[in-house]
C-alpha cells in the first residue's frame, strides 16, 4: 500500500487545525495531538524503511495541473532525511510542551510547528519540483510565522519580515531555476517535465540534450533558493535575526530541519548538478566552503548566545553545502559525506538550541552572554548537555561530529590531491579552529567564573523530567558516530572512505584544541583584564557583519528601492492630476460652449444661417479650386 | 437551452431584488446560491468529456434577410456557448456577486443589492454570448451599475469619480465599438454577409485578407478596451480612486469581476487572431505587462492607505494575464498551453485572491474606521482572526504556493522564460517587490505594539468569520486541487493555441 506513505506529511496537518481549535477550548492540552501526529509519522517513516528492503523506491504519483504531477517519491536518501525531520521535530516538540506551557498562545504556536512539519515533509517525499516548491513556500511561511510568533516585539516582527524577503528571493530565483528546465526540455517532450524521478535518471540524456550550459544556468538558479534557504553566503543575513522567536522555534526551524533544506535540494537533484558544466558543482564547494570560514569569524564577537549558535548553523550548512561540491571530483560519496553530517548537526544543533532555551528559561530570555556567567554550578544538567553538544560542534573525538566533520575534510583534501586546489580545504580546516574558538569562547562565559548579573545568580535547572528529550539527543550525539559506515554505505553502496597521510589527519583534531585555548584566552581577557577592542578597526568591521546588513538594509532597501517607489509613486499621482485636470479642462469647455445654447429661436436661426452660409462658401471656394 | 432559461431566470431575479427592500440581501444571496448550484452542476455534466472547443451552443436568429438578386445575407444572431474558459469564469461572477452582496450592508436597501445583481448578470451574460453585438451590449451592461454604485454609495468625492471611472473605461468601448464594425463592414464587403458572431469575424483566414490599415486599427480598439480594463500601464489612473471610494461590496465587484471582462477579452476573444499581430507588438505589449507589474508594484510600496495599495496589487497580479497574453503567442509546443492555462487561471483565480484581500480589509475597517496604515498598528493584539485573515490575503496576493494566485503565477512564469529567457528576472523583480511592501504593510499595521488610539475592538463575529473562512477555503482548495480547472483550461488552450 504505496499511498500510505502519503500520510507521512498528512497527519501532521490534521494536527494543524485541531491544535489551533483546541486552544479556544482546553489550551493546556495543546501540543499532545500534534507530538502523537508527528509520532504517528515517524513510524510510518520507519515502517518505509522496512519497505525499502524489498523495494528500490517508493514513487506514486497523480495528474496535479497540465503537465505537473504530485505525488510522493521515496528512496534511501528522502528516508534518511525524513527520518531525521520526523525524529528531531518530535523530540522539540515535546520539549516545547514544557518550554512554551505558560504562554497564553501556545495552541497557535503548535498549530504552526505541525503545519510546518508537514510541509518540511511534503518537501522532503515530493516527487515533483513544484511540489517540492510548494512545500519549500509553506516552510518559509511557517518560519516567518513563528519567528514572528511574538508579533508584540517590534524586533521580531521586523526579523519575520527581513527572513521572508530575504527568503522569497531566492525561492523566486528557485522558480526560474524551474522555467529553464521546463522550457529547455520541449525538445524532449517527457510527459512529467519537473518529476524528480524523470530528471534524476535522466540527467546525462537531459544534459547531452540541452547542453551542460543551460543546464548549469539551470542549476545555479536551483542553489540561488538553496543558498537563501540554507542560509549560505550571501543570503545569510536573515538567520541571526530570526532567533527573535520562541527558542524552540530556532531549534526547529533554524537549526535542525527548515535550513537543511537547502543542502537536501542540492543532494536531491545531484545527478542534475554532476551533468550540468564543471563550474556548479565547484561555485558550490566555493560558497560553501567560503560560509563556513566566514559565518565562524562573524561568530566569536557576537554576544548573543542565540546569535553565537546562529552563525554557527550557517557555518556548519556551510561544511555540508561543501561536502555536497565536493563531490564534482570525489565522485558521489561527498553526497553521503554531506548527509552524514547534516544528521548529526541536526541532532546536536537542536541539543544546543534546547539548552539554551532552557538557560533563557531560568534566565528570563535574557542573551546576553555577557551578562551570564556560574552557571556550572547552578544548573549543573543544562551544562553537561550543553557541554555534549558543544564538543560534538567542536568535533572532538569520540563524539559523532568528530566523525561527520573529519571526513568531510578528509573529502576536501582528496579533493585537493585529486585537482590541486586547495582553497575548499584551506577554508575547512580555518573553520575548524574558529568553530572551537566560538563555542567555547560562548560555553566558558556561560557557565565558568561567577555570575554577572542578578538574574544569572538565582538561575537553576527544571526538572529533570523535562529535560528527557536533551538527554536523547545528547546520547545520540555521542553515538552516532559508530554508525557511520552503514551511514554511507545505506546511502551509497560504492562509497569511498579515503583517509589522508596520518599528519594530515590530525590537523582538524589539533586545530580543534587549539581552538579551545584560544578561548580560554579570549574568555580570560573578556572577563577578567576588561581590554576595550571597541575601537579596534577590524573588530568594527566584524562587529558589523562585514557591512553586508547594513548594505541590504540601508543601501538597496532603504535609498534605492523606497526612493524608486517614492518617485514613482508620486509621479503616478502626477499622471492622475493631469488626466483629471484633462477632463476638467474639457468639461469647463463644454461650460464655455453651453453659453451659446441660449435657447432663443432667433439665435439659432442666426447660426443657422451662418452655417450654411459657411459651408457654402467652402464649397464655393474649392470649386474655384477646381 | 438549459442555459438560455439560467438567463431568463438570473434577469427575472435581477428585477425582483430591485424591489424586495431590505430582503433583498437575502434574496438575492438564495437566489445566487441556487443558480451557482445549478451552473456548477450543470457545467460539470457539460464538461465531464470536455473537447477544448465552443460547447452548449445555443442561436436565435433574430433579423435575417436573404435578397436573391444581390445575393446579400444579414445575420444578427442572439447566440450563446461555453469554453472551458468562460464556462469557469462565470462561476467565477457568479461567485463574485455572492462574496460582493454577502458583505454589502443590509440597510442600503433593495437598490444597492439590485444593482450589484445586475453587474454579475452583466458578467455572466458577457461570457456567454458569441454575437459581438451582444457581447457589446453586456460589456456595457456591467458599467452602468458599478457607475451607480460609487455615484450613490461610495466615500469621498463620490460624484467625480464615478464620472471619472465612466467616460475612462467608455472611451475604450468606444473603440471597442468601432472595431467591431469595422470587422463587421469588411466582413460584409468580402462575403456580402452583415454579420457580428464572433467566431466569424474572429477567424484568422478572414482577418488575414482585409486591409492591414482596418486590421491594425482593429487590434488597437480591442488592446485598447482590454488595456483599460485590466488596467495595465499607462490606462490605469481610474483604478486607485474608484477602488478606493466605491463601497466595499463594489470594490469587490470591480476587482473580482470587471478585470476579468480584460482577462476574457484577452485570451478568450482577441487570442486566435494574434498570429496576425507584428512582432513589434507582440514585444510590445509583454513590455508592457512588465513595466505595469513592476510599476504597480512600486507605487503600491508608497501608498499608506491599504485599500489603495491592494488596489495596485490587484493590477500588478492582472499585469500576469498580459504578460501569459504576449508571450503565448510567440511560445511553442506544451510551454504556450501552460502559458495560455496559466493567463486564463490567473483570471480565475484572481476572484478569489481580491475578495479575500477587500473583505477581510472591509471588517478592519468597519471596526476602526481607517484604512491608513499608520492609523492602524498591533491590530493582532485586539482582532487575532481579522488579522490572520488580513494576513492570509497578503499571502494569497503574493503568490503563496497552495492559496489560489499561485498556479497562475508560477505557469505564467515559468513558460514566459521560452520567450523573453532571463528577462523573467524582471517578473521576479516585480514578485519581490509585491512581497516585500505586503510583508512590510503587514508589519505595520498588524504587528509590533498597539495603537492606543484605536481604543477597545471586537474580533470578528460568527457570520463575518463564516464568510472570510469560506472564501479561503475556496482560495486554499482552488490553489491546492487546481485540476478541476485546469483540466479544461488546459483542453481549451490547446485546442486556442492550435495545437491539436
Amino acid at each position: 500500500m504505496v499511498i500510505l506513505y502519503y500520510l507521512i506529511f498528512l497527519l501532521p496537518l490534521i494536527a494543524f487545525p485541531v491544535e489551533y481549535a483546541i486552544g479556544h477550548y482546553k489550551l493546556r492540552y495543546s501540543g499532545i495531538f500534534s507530538s502523537i501526529m508527528i509520532f504517528l509519522s515517524l513510524i510510518l517513516v520507519i515502517d518505509a524503511y522496512f519497505y525499502l528492503f524489498k523495494h528500490a523506491v517508493i514513487y506514486s504519483h497523480y495528474q496535479w495541473f497540465y503537465n505537473i504531477d504530485v505525488g510522493i517519491y521515496i528512496d534511501h536518501l528522502t528516508l534518511i532525511m525524513a527520518l531525521m525531520v520526523t525524529f528531531v521535530s518530535l523530540m522539540i516538540n515535546i520539549f516545547a510542551m514544557f518550554y512554551m506551557k505558560d504562554d497564553p498562545r501556545k495552541n497557535v504556536y503548535f498549530a504552526e510547528t505541525s503545519l510546518f512539519v508537514t510541509g518540511m515533509l511534503g518537501l522532503v517525499v515530493a516527487s515533483n519540483l513544484v511540489l517540492f516548491f510548494l512545500f519549500w513556500e509553506i516552510v518559509g511561511l511557517c518560519s516567518y510565522l513563528l519567528i514572528g510568533f511574538w508579533f508584540f516585539k517590534p524586533n521580531a516582527a521586523a526579523a519575520a519580515k527581513k527572513a521572508f524577503i530575504v527568503t522569497r528571493i531566492g525561492d523566486l530565483l528557485f522558480m526560474i531555476g524551474m522555467a529553464v528546465i521546463y522550457t529547455s526540455l520541449l525538445k524532449l517532450d517527457p510527459s512529467s517535465p519537473l518529476s524528480i524521478p524523470y530528471l534524476i535518471t535522466n540527467a546525462s540524456h537531459i544534459s547531452t540534450v540541452i547542453g551542460p550550459n543551460v543546464l548549469a544556468l539551470a542549476t545555479l538558479l536551483l542553489l540561488a533558493g538553496a543558498i537563501a534557504k540554507s542560509a549560505q553566503f550571501p543570503l545569510h543575513v536573515w538567520l541571526p535575526d530570526s532567533m527573535e522567536g520562541p527558542t524552540t522555534v530556532s531549534a526547529l526551524i533554524h537549526a535542525a530541519t527548515m535550513v537543511t533544506a537547502g543542502i537536501y535540494l542540492v543532494a536531491r537533484l545531484y545527478p542534475l548538478f554532476e551533468f550540468a558544466a564543471p563550474y556548479t558543482l565547484y561555485v558550490v564547494t566555493l560558497i560553501g566552503a567560503f560560509t563556513a570560514f566566514y559565518a565562524g569569524i562573524l561568530a566569536i564577537v557576537m554576544n548573543d548566545i542565540k546569535r553565537v549558535l546562529a552563525y554557527s548553523t550557517i557555518s556548519q550548512l556551510g561544511y555540508m553545502l561543501t561536502a555536497v561540491g565536493l563531490s564534482g571530483i570525489i565522485g558521489y560519496s561527498g553526497v553521503a559525506f554531506g548527509m552524514y553530517h547534516l544528521v548529526v548537526h541536526a541532532v546536536f544543533k537542536a541539543l544546543l538550541f534546547m539548552s539554551a532555551a532552557v538557560i533563557l528559561l531560568g534566565l528570563l530570555e535574557l542573551r546576553d552572554i555577557k551578562q551570564m556567567g556560574g552557571l556550572f554550578r547552578r544548573m549543573p544538567v543544562t551544562a553537561i548537555l550543553m557541554l555534549i553538544g558543544t564538543i560534538t560542534l567542536a568535533a572532538i573525538p569520540p563524539t559523532a561530529g568528530y566523525f561527520s566533520k573529519g571526513q568531510i575534510i578528509n573529502g576536501a583534501y582528496e579533493y585537493f590531491i585529486n585537482s590541486g586546489n586547495i582553497i575548499p580545504w584551506l577554508l575547512l580546516i580555518s573553520g575548524e579552529i574558529l568553530t572551537a574558538t566560538y563555542i567555547f569562547r560562548m560555553y566558558f562565559l556561560v557557565f565558568l567564573g561567577k555570575p554577572r548579573s542578578a538574574i544569572a545568580a538565582n538561575a537553576k535547572d527544571p526538572k529533570i523530567i523535562y529535560l528527557t528529550p536533551l538527554m536523547v539527543l545528547a546520547f545520540l550525539s555521542l553515538t552516532l558516530g559508530l554508525v557511520q559506515k552503514q551511514f554511507y554505505t545505506y546511502l551509497y553502496a560504492g562509497v569511498d572512505i579515503y583517509t589522508p597521510p596520518l599528519p594530515i589527519e590530525l590537523i582538524p583534531v589539533t586545530l580543534s584544541f587549539t581552538g579551545i585555548v584560544i578561548a580560554y584566552i579570549i574568555y580570560r581577557y573578556t572577563v577578567y583584564e576588561k581590554i576595550d577592542i571597541h575601537k579596534n578597526v577590524l573588530y568594527k568591521i566584524i562587529k558589523n557583519k562585514f557591512y553586508f546588513d547594513k548594505l541590504y538594509t540601508q543601501y538597496i532597501a532603504e535609498r534605492f528601492i523606497l526612493p524608486l517607489s517614492h518617485i514613482f509613486g508620486t509621479g503616478d499621482k502626477g499622471l492622475d492630476k493631469g488626466i483629471d485636470d484633462f477632463g476638467g479642462e474639457l468639461s469647463d469647455l463644454g461650460g464655455k460652449l453651453r453659453k451659446i445654447e441660449t435657447g432663443y429661436m432667433t439665435y439659432y436661426v442666426v447660426f443657422l444661417v451662418v452655417g450654411i452660409s459657411v459651408i457654402f462658401l467652402v464649397i464655393e471656394l474649392l470649386g474655384m479650386i477646381n | 437551452m438549459l442555459l438560455l432559461y439560467f438567463f431568463i431566470v438570473f434577469l427575472a431575479a435581477v428585477i425582483v431584488s430591485f424591489f424586495m427592500g431590505k430582503y433583498s440581501k437575502s434574496f438575492s444571496l438564495i437566489v445566487l446560491g441556487l443558480l451557482t448550484v445549478f451552473f456548477v452542476i450543470y457545467s460539470f455534466v457539460k464538461f465531464y468529456n470536455y473537447n477544448g472547443k465552443i460547447i452548449s451552443k445555443y442561436s436565435f436568429l433574430l433579423a435575417s434577410f436573404t435578397s436573391s438578386n444581390h445575393s446579400i445575407t444579414v445575420n444578427i444572431n442572439f447566440s450563446l456557448g461555453l469554453t472551458g474558459f468562460t464556462d469557469l469564469l462565470i462561476i467565477t461572477a457568479l461567485l463574485v456577486s455572492i462574496f460582493s452582496i454577502i458583505i454589502g450592508n443590509k440597510e442600503n436597501g433593495g437598490i444597492f443589492f439590485g444593482l450589484l445583481m445586475f453587474a454579475g448578470y452583466g458578467l455572466t451574460g458577457l461570457f456567454a454570448m458569441r454575437d459581438f453585438l451582444f457581447f457589446f451590449i453586456f460589456w456595457e451592461i456591467v458599467l452602468i451599475p458599478i457607475f451607480f454604485l460609487i455615484a450613490r454609495y461610495g466615500s469621498v468625492n463620490k460624484e467625480k469619480i464615478s464620472i471619472k471611472f465612466f467616460i475612462y473605461t467608455h472611451v475604450g468601448s468606444l473603440f471597442l465599438l468601432l472595431s467591431i464594425f469595422t470587422l463587421s463592414t469588411y466582413y460584409f464587403i468580402k462575403y456580402s454577409i452583415f454579420t457580428f458572431q464572433i467566431a466569424d469575424l474572429m477567424s484568422l483566414s478572414f482577418q488575414s485578407s482585409i486591409p492591414l490599415f482596418a486590421l491594425y486599427f482593429s487590434f488597437f480598439g480591442f488592446l485598447l478596451a482590454f488595456f483599460i480594463k485590466l488596467p495595465s500601464f499607462p490606462l490605469h489612473s481610474w483604478l486607485a480612486d474608484t477602488y478606493t471610494s466605491s463601497p466595499f461590496s463594489g470594490t469587490v465587484m470591480l476587482s473580482g469581476g470587471l478585470v476579468t471582462m480584460a482577462g476574457y477579452g484577452l485570451l478568450g476573444v482577441l487570442y486566435p487572431v494574434t498570429s496576425l499581430f507584428p512582432k513589434t507588438l507582440v514585444y510590445f505589449i509583454i513590455l508592457l505587462g512588465l513595466v505595469s507589474l513592476v510599476y504597480f508594484g512600486l507605487v503600491a510600496m508608497f501608498q499608506t492607505n491599504l485599500k489603495r495599495m491592494i488596489a495596485y496589487t490587484s493590477a500588478a497580479e492582472m499585469s500576469f494575464v498580459t504578460i501569459a497574453f504576449g508571450t503565448a503567442i510567440l511560445s511553442t509546443g506544451y510551454v504556450r498551453v501552460l502559458d495560455l492555462s496559466g493567463g486564463m487561471f490567473q483570471t480565475f483565480s484572481h476572484v478569489f485572491v481580491a475578495s479575500l484581500a477587500f473583505s477581510a480589509l472591509y471588517f478592519i475597517y468597519k471596526r476602526t474606521h481607517t484604512m491608513e496604515i499608520y492609523g492602524l498598528g498591533g491590530l493582532y493584539h485586539k482582532m487575532p482572526l481579522a488579522s490572520t485573515f488580513f494576513l492570509a490575503s497578503f499571502l494569497a496576493s503574493l503568490g503563496l504556493p497552495s492559496l489560489a494566485g499561485f498556479i497562475g503565477e508560477f505557469s505564467i512564469t515559468v513558460s514566459s522564460f521560452q520567450t523573453i529567457g532571463l528577462f523573467t528576472v524582471i517578473i521576479i523583480f516585480g514578485l519581490i517587490l509585491v512581497a516585500a511592501y505586503l510583508i512590510w504593510g503587514a508589519q505595520r499595521s498588524l504587528f509590533g505594539f498597539y495603537n492606543e488610539k484605536l481604543g477597545e475592538l471586537k474580533d470578528l463575529n460568527k457570520i463575518e468569520f463564516t464568510i472570510l473562512f469560506f472564501i479561503l477555503i475556496s482560495s486554499i482548495f482552488v490553489g491546492v486541487y487546481p485540476t478541476l480547472f485546469f483540466k479544461i483550461l488546459s483542453l481549451y488552450a490547446t485546442h486556442l493555441g492550435g495545437l491539436i
